[in-house]
């Protein structure tokens, strides 16, 4: 059974102004820089946040989105292009400040599982049930629910195969049962 | 069982936003960035002779690909339209890890090292102890026009169909050997996986060492699809392991 929520992403409103721009083939101007950020950065935002659990490093990774995508201009060829590239820039970006952290803090096991609570109880419950999936069931699972993307665009984003995503979906989905279980149980 | 409630995650996640005082400083910051970036490019006058130069290339380049369709028109015109009405593409994964590969003729798909996990509905190799990684092989048939796809295993070993209604619903079958006249849709999805009775075998061997996976989970599967208006094409394609117990995947034609 298909869960979607029927409702369309918040940046259509903004969309249909950098889609003509783009029709005129992308002028990037200060117009449309406000336009971008007013229109993604809380989808850039929210992506960083869901794979880092961490506000401030998300913060980072969206500043960097955005700086990369102005250095980028040049490759940014449609509508629909501009809002993907943000997205698969973001899921880079945030593995890899994911991967720099890791470095940084190497700590001790017991302080991992506690900075990992301090994390997620500043976020609410809900989204940090799904916080707490691995990244690869997180991100497909971010992407569909809330970002609406089809598991085709989701495919093309990761580089996986269609079967892989909706794979991902399902074991993803029956981890978040498991997780929510487990919750009802400590209850 | 508990649902996770989508609903709430979305309602949630929409009041996580980012403030309008962050927004102006990334703004100013890109604007300096685009600033600096515009003044960085070439003058006018050097472009002018690149796209001169340029319109040079296309033109040439066009007349180049014109007599080139021109001539395989003239020489092949009847076999080009089978060749493009056959063609189709064959992508295949490990169910569930990061791999894709259309083109190249071989590849591997690296085993996950934890213990086997089988997708819901698929095949049960239940009495597998915990040190045998077996997975499911995923392939996507892409091409047009395609009406029916034969797969036929050459060691008896077990092909799966999964379609999928929605990206939620999905239906699994499978059969020993063969399975033959499988309906084709965008969304369905081919699979393989050795047989229950190979996997005891191995099982029976007490190692994980590439030649006895070798010896008994290898296979050669062909893939026939045929098209809506009656001809077909075949593919082969070889599955066995190297030293680490990887996946090779082949394809022979």
């Amino acid at each position: 059974m298909d869960q979607r929520f029927g409702y369309k992403p918040s940046v259509g409103k903004h969309s249909d102004k950098v889609y003509k721009h783009s029709e005129k083939g992308f002028i990037f101007d200060d117009n449309l820089i406000e336009e971008v950020v007013n229109t993604y950065s809380d989808m850039v935002y929210r992506i960083a946040l869901n794979i880092l659990c961490n506000r401030e490093d998300a913060n980072d990774v969206m500043q960097d989105v955005f700086l990369r995508l102005v250095r980028n201009k040049s490759k940014i060829k449609s509508k629909e292009h501009i809002k993907h590239w943000l997205i698969k820039v973001s899921i880079n970006c945030s593995k890899s400040k994911a991967t720099e952290s890791y470095k940084k803090n190497t700590v001790s096991i017991s302080e991992i599982s506690e900075s990992s609570i301090s994390c997620t109880n500043e976020i609410d419950e809900t989204i940090s049930s799904v916080m707490k999936l691995p990244e690869k069931y997180k991100v497909p699972i971010h992407l569909y629910y809330y970002q609406q993307l089809t598991v085709e665009e989701i495919s093309k984003i990761l580089g996986i195969t269609k079967s892989g995503v909706r794979s991902r979906l399902s074991r993803g989905r029956n981890m978040l049962k498991e997780i929510l279980e487990k919750e009802d149980n400590n209850e | 069982m508990s649902n996770f409630d989508f609903d709430k995650y979305k309602n949630s996640y929409d009041k996580v936003t980012v403030s309008d005082e962050r927004k102006e400083e990334i703004i100013a910051l890109m604007k300096k960035e685009n600033n600096s970036t515009d003044n960085a490019t070439k003058p006018q006058s050097q472009n002018k002779v690149i796209t001169f130069k340029r319109t040079i290339v296309l033109v040439a380049s066009l007349v180049l690909v014109i007599s080139a369709i021109f001539s395989l028109n003239l020489f092949n015109h009847t076999e080009s339209k089978k060749k493009s009405m056959q063609k189709f593409y064959i992508s295949a994964s490990l169910a569930d890890l990061d791999y894709k590969n259309s083109n190249s003729n071989s590849f591997v798909i690296s085993k996950e090292k934890k213990m086997l996990f089988l997708d819901e509905g698929n095949l049960a190799i239940n009495a597998v102890d915990n040190r045998l990684s077996i997975r499911l092989i995923q392939f996507e048939i892409e091409g047009k026009k395609i009406s029916n796809i034969d797969v036929k295993s050459k060691n008896n070993n077990r092909i799966f169909y999964t379609s999928y209604k929605s990206d939620d619903s999905y239906q699994t079958n499978s059969k020993l050997g063969e399975y033959n006249n499988i309906k084709y849709t965008k969304n369905s999805v081919l699979g393989w996986m050795p047989s229950s009775d190979k996997v005891d075998k191995v099982l029976q061997t007490n190692t994980e060492n590439w030649r006895v996976y070798n010896e008994y989970l290898s296979d050669e599967i062909t893939v026939t699809v045929y098209y809506s208006d009656g001809v077909y094409y075949s593919k082969d394609i070889s599955i066995s392991f190297d030293k680490n117990c990887n996946y090779l995947v082949h394809y022979i034609n």
